[in-house]
């Protein structure tokens, strides 16, 4: 963990989780593996709040916990690692990539999930569903008004004249927002039923983006099997595993279990007294055991993961060739996600007939120009995609590894040119290329006077972006007798620049921090009066008393805010933008550990 | 060395054997680095577009939401302030603490909520209280102790029955039994056995004649 991580993860501790779990958080994150004691003594924090503060770090995968490196006995200890932590910065990006594939249900799904951490499969249902059912009237109603004059609205407004004929019903017209008002009882039938919910999660289970949690029994059993069998000398004792279990090595990771839940979404009703309790004590009599008690579930961030590094491969290709090439790598890809484990080089051989056959119908493309697509690709000095053989028409491969470091490649690249221009960034190419050069030679390649070579190269070298290695002719290194040669590591300069990523988003975080606490007085304010208006809306007030009570801001006022909401809402999305390039350094970084 | 002193240009050996003249050295140093430099070059502008602007909205309700949800754990605020205004908006939205229980097969015994032994401790103090003007302020700390402890029993209903798992288990029971009394005594800087008004000397002196220090 180094000290801009540990910053950064405060930071996201303390936003999300209140600043008692970012003591402890980064307590247990400076110091490693800790027990209880240690961890209350030296933060100073009440033990109820550190036993809270572990849950709720434990519940969110933060945190994990074993016995103790003395043997068994001793007392439990607790892990934190940045990486889980880090992922919150991702967990819009998650959401918004499951609606694409999977609709607002899956959207919703995965939003509860994260924000709990881990639940059982049958809250998760019951939740998601009461959301999805309060959503249901706004969009039924905005669904039918969008449509204009067509048919559905007509064919709508005739089944209401009817209804308002036979029942008597007020069915009212607000001309301004052109909505219309529909009695509650009308929408009985618009419930989100279980059933839907229950088959979004299982499609998500299927496809792997989904898992579940690890059971304890690993760690339990260590911890209380030991004074039950007494250490014989003889054999050894089961060997205390200081790595936590993946949820991998569970055989029943992605199986759904069998649940019995019928029903469907409640809605919420206009808040009476009475009807609060009936919904409570319907609340509590709802709480039966659905059959899968004890069994979390918890999102699967390396499938997100995977998902992302074919994405950002599919649409470089797509940038850099045509959309049919794009086309092409994203049908290799889809025909090897099943079969390409997580930290492959690449993927298995497909042949060309393969890939001709899984092409989307839409592309009427010839057999021999997706031939000549292959080869270009091959022949790309990306090296996206590379050939394996000859049989089948020829046998094709993704290169997994190889077009990340590319991609960071690329990143790198971009950074030198934004920072320093484009005659540095073309400096840094030339080393990434050529390896070593002297002095002379960068300026000759490059074709830059040498006064202006010398000073990029020594600009680029005081920010460790470029490296000088030193060859001597004799062994005393004399100046004179040395060479000098100018070198780029992509490995370690892409880590640099991951540190500076995170570096970045923490100073952002502080930024928005910053700025929300000195004009805390005015959002308070404005916090307080949108409250008024919206009680005194609820009540029926007359349009004067509304306009008065939105005088209270002054026009001054109300341009600050809009400013504060301006800055406030690039910081954010800046910190969103960020992490993509984290995303793409930190992967390239762990495929070189993996192969290593 | 012998170049050192006599100008800042010196060199010990012949620099025009490198191929660098004397005046393309770059400028030497004259301080630290300035905290914000200039920058040359202006940052490229952020993507602008409907998928960020529906993260950006994500985001921000996420941080929204997580801030109302009972895991967000904030310090034990002083309770006898005043509260202000604004606090009873939040407050409104916050959910209750009681509504979140974890599900505690997947976490470690020792993070549950503990019963409270009744320790004969708190049982003695009860006798040897006694009401008078200086015991009041003491009485009224104590029952503000208890009242407190008894503020923990309901959130104990959802324990699960203790599980002794071994004397380690025991031993950190103790041990934090022992914090939460050490916490509780040092509260009353009195210790009521020294304390002898002479009024009740006569009908509790039975009792109290092991508990009394000997001065």
């Amino acid at each position: 963990m180094t000290a801009q991580e540990v910053r950064l993860c405060g930071l996201l501790l303390r936003e999300h989780f209140g600043e008692v779990v970012e003591k402890v958080g980064t307590h247990l994150l400076r110091g490693g593996a800790q027990n209880l004691r240690i961890i209350i003594h030296e933060t100073g924090v009440p033990l109820d709040l550190v036993k809270k503060s572990l849950c709720v770090l434990v519940q969110h995968g933060a945190c994990v916990f074993s016995s103790g490196r003395k043997g068994a006995g001793s007392p439990t200890e607790y892990r934190t690692s940045c990486d889980r932590i880090l992922r919150i910065l991702r967990y819009p990006r998650y959401i918004y990539t499951t609606k694409t594939l999977y609709g607002d249900t899956g959207e919703l799904i995965i939003e509860e999930l994260l924000q709990r951490g881990h639940m059982t499969m049958s809250s998760t249902v019951k939740t998601v569903a009461d959301r999805l059912t309060q959503n249901m009237e706004g969009q039924y109603l905005s669904v039918c008004i969008n449509q204009g004059l067509s048919k559905l609205f007509s064919l709508f407004l005739k089944v209401f004249l009817v209804l308002r004929f036979l029942f008597f019903v007020e069915i009212e017209y607000d001309k301004e927002t052109a909505a219309v008002l529909i009695p509650p009882f009308l929408l009985e039938g618009l419930c989100m039923d279980y059933g839907e919910v229950s088959n979004a999660f299982s499609k998500l289970v299927e496809t792997h983006f989904l898992q579940r949690c690890p059971p304890m029994v690993a760690a339990g059993a260590a911890a209380s099997a030991a004074p039950a069998t007494p250490a014989t000398p003889g054999t050894p004792a089961a060997p205390v595993s200081t790595a936590p279990p993946s949820p991998e090595s569970f055989p029943d990771c992605y199986k759904v279990p069998h649940m019995t839940l019928v029903g469907r979404g409640k809605r919420q009703l206009c808040s009476e007294d009475g009807e609060d309790q009936r919904n409570a004590k319907r609340a509590k009599m709802d709480s039966q055991a659905h059959g899968d008690e004890g069994i979390c579930w918890q999102v699967n961030f390396e499938r997100f993961h995977l998902h992302f590094r074919d994405q950002a491969i599919i649409s470089a290709v797509a940038n850099k060739l045509d959309q049919t090439s794009s086309e092409i790598v994203r049908t290799m890809l889809r025909m090897s996600e099943v079969t390409t484990s997580p930290t492959a080089t690449c993927t298995k051989p497909l042949s060309a007939n393969e890939i001709f056959r899984s092409l989307p119908p839409s592309y009427n493309i010839a057999r021999p120009i997706v031939d000549q697509y292959l080869t270009l690709l091959v022949d790309d000095p990306m090296e996206f995609v590379g050939k394996a053989g000859e049989s089948g028409g020829g046998m094709y491969v993704v290169n997994l590894h190889r077009a990340l470091a590319n991609l960071a490649r690329a990143t790198l690249e971009s950074v030198v040119q934004e920072r320093f221009g484009s005659r540095s960034a073309r400096i840094f190419r030339l080393l990434l290329r050529k390896r070593h050069l002297e002095q002379k030679q960068v300026e000759d390649f490059a074709m830059i006077p040498a006064k202006e070579a010398k000073d990029m190269l020594y600009t680029l070298l005081a920010q460790n972006l470029v490296q000088l290695q030193e060859i001597p002719k004799t062994p005393d290194f004399a100046p004179s007798r040395t060479f000098y040669l100018y070198t780029v590591n992509q490995l370690p300069t892409a880590r640099m620049l991951l540190q500076n990523c995170y570096k970045t988003v923490a100073n952002l975080i502080e930024r928005r921090l910053f700025e929300s606490r000195e004009n805390k007085r005015l959002l308070e304010k404005s916090q307080r009066i949108e409250a008024i208006l919206a009680s005194l809306q609820a009540s029926g007030a007359e349009p004067e008393q509304l306009t008065e009570v939105e005088e209270m801001i002054t026009a001054t006022e109300k341009q600050q805010l809009e400013a504060l909401r301006l800055h406030i809402n690039k910081l954010d999305s800046a910190e969103n933008q960020v992490d993509e390039s984290i995303f793409l350094l930190e992967s390239y970084i762990n495929s070189t550990a993996s192969t290593s | 060395m012998a170049g050192r002193g006599r100008g800042i240009g010196a060199f010990s050996f012949n620099v025009e054997a490198l191929g660098i003249g004397r005046g393309s050295m770059p400028e030497s140093r004259v301080g630290p680095n300035p905290l914000f430099p200039n920058t040359d070059f202006k940052a490229v502008p952020l993507k602008a577009g409907e998928d960020e602007d529906y993260m950006l909205a994500l985001k921000q309700e996420m941080r929204g939401t997580m801030q109302r949800l009972p895991h967000h754990i904030k310090h034990l605020s002083n309770k006898s302030e005043v509260e202000r205004y604004t606090e009873r908006y939040l407050k409104q939205k916050l959910m209750e603490d009681k509504d979140w229980s974890p599900e505690w097969s997947l976490l470690p015994k020792e993070l549950m909520p503990q019963k409270k032994k009744t320790c004969t401790k708190p049982g003695s103090k009860k006798k040897t209280v006694k009401i008078s003007g200086k015991d009041a302020a003491d009485m009224l700390n104590k029952l503000d102790n208890l009242a407190k402890k008894d503020e923990g029993n309901p959130e104990k209903s959802d324990d699960e029955t203790e599980k002794k798992t071994g004397n380690a288990e025991e031993d950190e029971e103790d041990i934090e039994e022992d914090i939460e009394e050490e916490d509780v005594e040092e509260e009353n800087d009195y210790i009521d056995s020294y304390f002898d008004n002479g009024e009740d000397f006569a009908p509790d002196s039975d009792e109290n004649m092991d508990g009394e220090a000997t001065y």
